[in-house]
């Protein structure tokens, strides 16, 4: 079987403090997947080996099928990465940002002026184009964010806690972006502690002091579990855990 | 118009609205604690003090000598040769080479980097041996640094005379006998004249810039705000976030005073407890001035552009420390009295070095205050109006 | 290439996006170099002097005069006596005093001369240093010519007794004037504050709003960041060593004997250190305010050791070994021969060579540790 996210007893150590234990995920093109766990997890260190921005202490992953140890340029031209801050330039217009972007990850001229008029009627961004990106609300610095990372169609699309604190249209909205993006084919890893966003994955996997304690469907785990939701499920589980 | 109002008169308007001392203390808290975990700016604001007196305490050396020079020797006799040597040996002037002919002086000066050459001329020797000629030597000096330029120019003369005269056993004729008498500073010790200085540029420091950053760094990261709309009073959040600044300074204050006595030697002929209440008085000023320069920046990059070229250069320029006061063109004279700085030196200079007390620095101390509660007084309006 | 014009672009539209930073690049430095410009000055000048003349005839008269008609001193009334002098001294109203005493004039014909007395402020240890010397210099002239016609009445000249003739002549600097040499100096100072600091500042800022991250996680190397990063700072250094320059010879008069296009290929030299420092800041910092007070410690200990305002020669010689790693040294040294003596390569290619090295390390150096810090 071919994933498009695959690791093996990933692990890293920040000193004498292991905050991503041995973690083995398998995710399939075009699947949503959910990284639940508390803060402090372990979910933001884990995605951040997974793009490359920090190397891990032991074991291995493939992101789109490269090293994430020795092929980490490589992968970066076919990921896409939003962060839980908002980290675009403030100080830009959004046509700028957009355009720094875009040509960053490749994009010739013509694909990007036409990439920009698809994504930003996409998101509902065109009339912003001349605005300065930090004088925008909350949930289009969000939209704007998801815009930048998908320029270039990755094929992997990394959110990290990307609605931290959007209201719950936007992020209704967001959520309905997203599953659009992997209708057409897009893998989306994110992670999140909100379990209405939880419930649009695939699947989710639950993060507990750096180890991952369950990994299933939202179904699945509430069945499982005999829930109701999938906040009673996760507080079983993360209880159970903490035993 | 906000509740804010009431910083300062309008207490009556917000019912219990009494400064609240652990309201203060837990800002205080709250900033040392800041402090702390920024252990690498702490530890340049207090390692920078003793760093900038040993640099001070060695690099800085008024006395000029071993000035190195070139002489052409045309006609090489045993009395060019005393005379080249009686040169060498002076402490004044230490000889880098002897030529026979140096063609182009030019580039003598602009290759090896000599400050003066020497030109004996071809007749030296002859001219010398016969009364009534004087020998000449041509005495081409790099006026480039005009400090040692001066210098060589008045003393190069009288010293080659003295010196031939010495060399021709003739006694020298002495007319006026000038005896000087050092005061407040006997010894010349360099470290007598930057302690002073340095406290009045690392209190500056300290206090207008550490504060003005603090605070521009809040506004953009939003507390700011977020403690403006708590019933902390905006006079409060002021105290709080300056309370330990005041007290970083006094230690580096007593840092420098210290390493001075034990390292350099210097002791304080006046009052410690007027210092102590003259160098409060002065970071009191600092303080107010590093507030309004937040209350006017936005960004932490403003204020720094605004602070450096508002405080810390008119101090350690305009003061007095490293250029005297009375050299400067008119203008910059008039802008050095409105500088804290200035009044600060002349009170921490009469102490140290001149012991002297009130009765001579009321004045300055004065100023001084007056310049504190004035700038206080702008920008707590200046914060009020924002806030 | 292509991303580092991108990066080159991002940066400019930045700067040009925030109206303050840009009247902040530019006031500031003009500000600095007209007030330092004049206060950077060496010379001591209206030192205050007081007089106490005991002898009071017209030779103690004459002597007086003679210092009091010098443009270097500035006149503070005549003293009553030797504790008014010190009263004058103490209040600060007098940094000097001379005292004559009564025997002066009936010494002055004697075997062993005259003596005079002079009273020092010594707080200002160089500056008193200077003045007093002003005033030995313009006593030793005014014995001379008393000399001089105390011969001329014997029909003798002093030219026929002394016994050399030593004729002054000053080069490059002929009028002594202190901005000649410090103005060239200040551009360095200048270029040095405004390239390292915005360089650092560019980059620890990406690092606090997280965009560092975000282009880490682009194609773009760190490499790339970096170089695209700094085009536009090394452009407004050239542009503000230049402006300097103008300044310098238009507005304060300095001669510019050098060549300018070899200015700026030194220049450029030199960048790569002061821009390689605020690299290298900027990666060990965590925010701005660490960055401003590494920078300011490191310029500090750099200014001390770099000749611009105390001489190196008078230094011990293990603090003068410590002035070799530092580049400021030889910019400024190199600014300076090139404005007055109008030197050029053919003499300062080892200034410029010890600053490529230096350069060439702390360069390095930062490009290693900010490609470690951000992967």
């Amino acid at each position: 079987m071919n994933y498009s996210i695959e690791t093996n007893d990933l692990t890293k150590k920040f000193g004498p403090y292991t905050a991503v234990d041995h973690i083995n995920v398998g995710v399939q093109a075009g699947e949503i997947f959910g990284f639940l766990g508390a803060n402090g997890a372990g979910k933001t260190t884990a995605i951040r080996m997974l793009c490359g921005l920090l190397t891990p202490t032991s074991g291995s992953g493939h992101v789109a099928g490269f090293d994430i140890m020795k092929e980490t340029a490589k992968i970066r031209t076919r990921i896409g990465y939003m962060s839980q801050k908002f980290s675009l330039y403030p100080d830009l217009v959004v046509r700028d940002n957009l355009k720094l972007f875009g040509s960053l990850y490749g994009l010739n001229k013509r694909d990007l002026a036409a990439r920009m008029d698809e994504m930003s009627a996409f998101l509902g961004l065109t009339d912003l184009l001349p605005r300065i990106t930090g004088s925008l609300p909350w949930g289009w610095q969000q939209r704007l964010s998801l815009a930048c990372a998908n320029l270039h169609k990755p094929q992997i699309l990394f959110l990290d806690e990307p609605t931290g604190s959007v209201d719950p249209v936007s992020r209704r909205n967001f959520w309905d972006l997203i599953q659009l993006l992997s209708a057409q084919g897009t893998t989306i890893f994110v992670t999140t502690h909100h379990m209405d966003e939880a419930e649009y994955c695939h699947r989710i996997s639950i993060m507990i002091s750096g180890k991952i304690a369950a990994m299933d469907s939202p179904q699945a785990l509430k069945k499982k579990h005999n829930c109701e939701t999938l906040l009673e499920a996760f507080l079983a589980i993360v209880e159970g855990g903490n035993r | 118009m906000s509740i804010h109002n009431s910083l300062g008169t309008g207490a009556a308007s917000r019912p219990g609205a009494r400064f609240s001392n652990p309201r203060i203390r837990a800002l205080i808290r709250k900033e040392v604690w800041h402090i702390m975990r920024d252990w690498q700016t702490l530890l340049i604001v207090l390692a920078m003090p003793v760093f900038m007196m040993f640099l001070y305490g060695y690099a800085l050396d008024v006395n000029i000598n071993d000035v190195e020079v070139m002489v052409e020797d045309p006609s090489p006799t045993p009395e060019t040769a005393q005379l080249i040597r009686a040169i060498d040996h002076s402490s004044l002037f230490k000889v880098k080479g002897v030529v026979n002919s140096v063609g182009n002086p030019d580039d003598i000066f602009k290759k090896r980097h000599v400050k003066a050459l020497f030109r004996l001329s071809p007749s030296f020797t002859r001219d010398l041996l016969r009364p009534g000629s004087p020998a000449s030597i041509q005495v081409l000096i790099d006026g480039s640094d005009q400090n040692l330029g001066t210098v060589l120019r008045n003393v190069t003369e009288p010293f080659l005379q003295k010196t031939t005269l010495s060399l021709l056993n003739v006694p020298v004729p002495v007319t006026i006998d000038v005896r000087q008498t050092i005061l407040y500073n006997p010894q010349q010790k360099s470290a007598l004249y930057f302690v002073p200085g340095l406290m009045v540029i690392i209190l500056m420091m300290i206090s207008a810039l550490l504060t003005s950053l603090t605070i521009t760094r809040e506004k953009e990261q939003g507390s700011l705000e977020q403690m403006l709309v708590s019933p902390i009073r905006p006079a409060e959040i002021l105290i709080g976030k300056i309370a330990p600044y005041v007290v970083l300074a006094a230690i580096d204050g007593a840092l420098i005073l210290l390493v001075g006595y034990f390292v350099f030697g210097v002791s304080i002929s006046g009052s410690l407890t007027l210092l102590s209440v003259a160098s409060l008085i002065y970071i009191f000023a600092a303080l107010s001035l590093g507030l309004l320069i937040s209350t006017i920046s936005k960004k932490q990059e403003h204020a720094m552009l605004i602070v450096l070229p508002a405080t810390v250069l008119p101090t350690v320029l305009l003061s007095g420390f490293i250029f005297p006061i009375a050299s400067l063109p008119v203008w910059l004279q008039l802008l050095s009295m409105a500088i804290p700085a200035t009044y600060f030196l002349e009170i921490i200079r009469g102490i140290i070095l001149k012991g002297v007390g009130l009765a001579e620095l009321w004045r300055p101390m004065l100023v001084l205050g007056s310049m504190g509660l004035f700038l206080l007084a702008v920008s707590v309006r200046k914060f009020r109006v924002k806030a | 290439m292509n991303f580092i014009r991108l990066i080159v672009w991002k940066e400019f539209t930045q700067i040009r996006s925030d109206p303050l930073i840009i009247r902040l690049i530019i006031f500031p430095v003009v500000l600095q170099m007209f007030v330092l410009g004049y206060a950077l000055t060496t010379e001591v000048k209206n030192t205050t002097i007081t007089f106490l003349d005991r002898s009071n005839t017209p030779e103690s008269v004459s002597l007086v005069q003679a210092i009091r008609r010098n443009p270097l001193f500035a006149f503070a009334g005549y003293a009553e006596s030797e504790s008014d002098c010190r009263r004058r001294l103490d209040r600060g109203d007098a940094r000097l005093a001379l005292i004559i005493p009564a025997t002066f004039a009936r010494d002055l014909s004697g075997p062993q001369g005259a003596n005079v007395s002079l009273i020092i402020d010594g707080q200002d240890a160089n500056s008193s240093n200077i003045a007093s010397g002003y005033v030995n210099s313009i006593i030793t002239g005014w014995s001379v010519s008393f000399l001089q016609k105390k011969l001329e009445s014997r029909g003798l000249r002093l030219r026929n007794v002394l016994p050399v003739e030593a004729r002054p002549v000053i080069l490059y600097n002929p009028m002594l004037k202190s901005t000649w040499y410090m103005v060239p100096a200040l551009a360095v100072v200048l270029v040095t504050m405004i390239t390292a600091l915005l360089t650092g500042f560019s980059i620890v800022k990406e690092k606090e709003a997280g965009t560092l991250e975000q282009l880490m996680v682009t194609p773009l190397s760190p490499v790339h960041v970096v170089l695209g990063k700094i085009i536009p700072y090394v452009v407004i250094g050239l542009f503000e060593l230049s402006a300097v320059l103008a300044a310098a010879t238009l507005w304060f008069g300095v001669p510019f004997k050098g060549n300018f296009l070899t200015v700026l290929l030194f220049g450029l030299i030199y960048m790569t250190s002061s821009i390689g420092i605020g690299i290298l800041v900027s990666t060990i910092a965590r925010n701005a305010q660490q960055v401003l007070f590494m920078l300011w410690f490191i310029l500090i200990f750099f200014l001390f050791l770099s000749g611009f305002f105390l001489a190196l020669e008078n230094m011990p010689s293990w603090v003068q070994k410590l002035t070799y790693i530092n580049p400021l040294r030889y910019f400024m040294f190199i600014l300076r021969e090139m404005f007055l003596k109008g030197s050029g390569f053919a003499e300062l290619w080892p200034q410029g060579l010890a600053m490529l090295a230096i350069g060439g390390v702390v360069f390095g150096a930062s490009l290693l540790t900010f490609q470690r810090k951000v992967s």
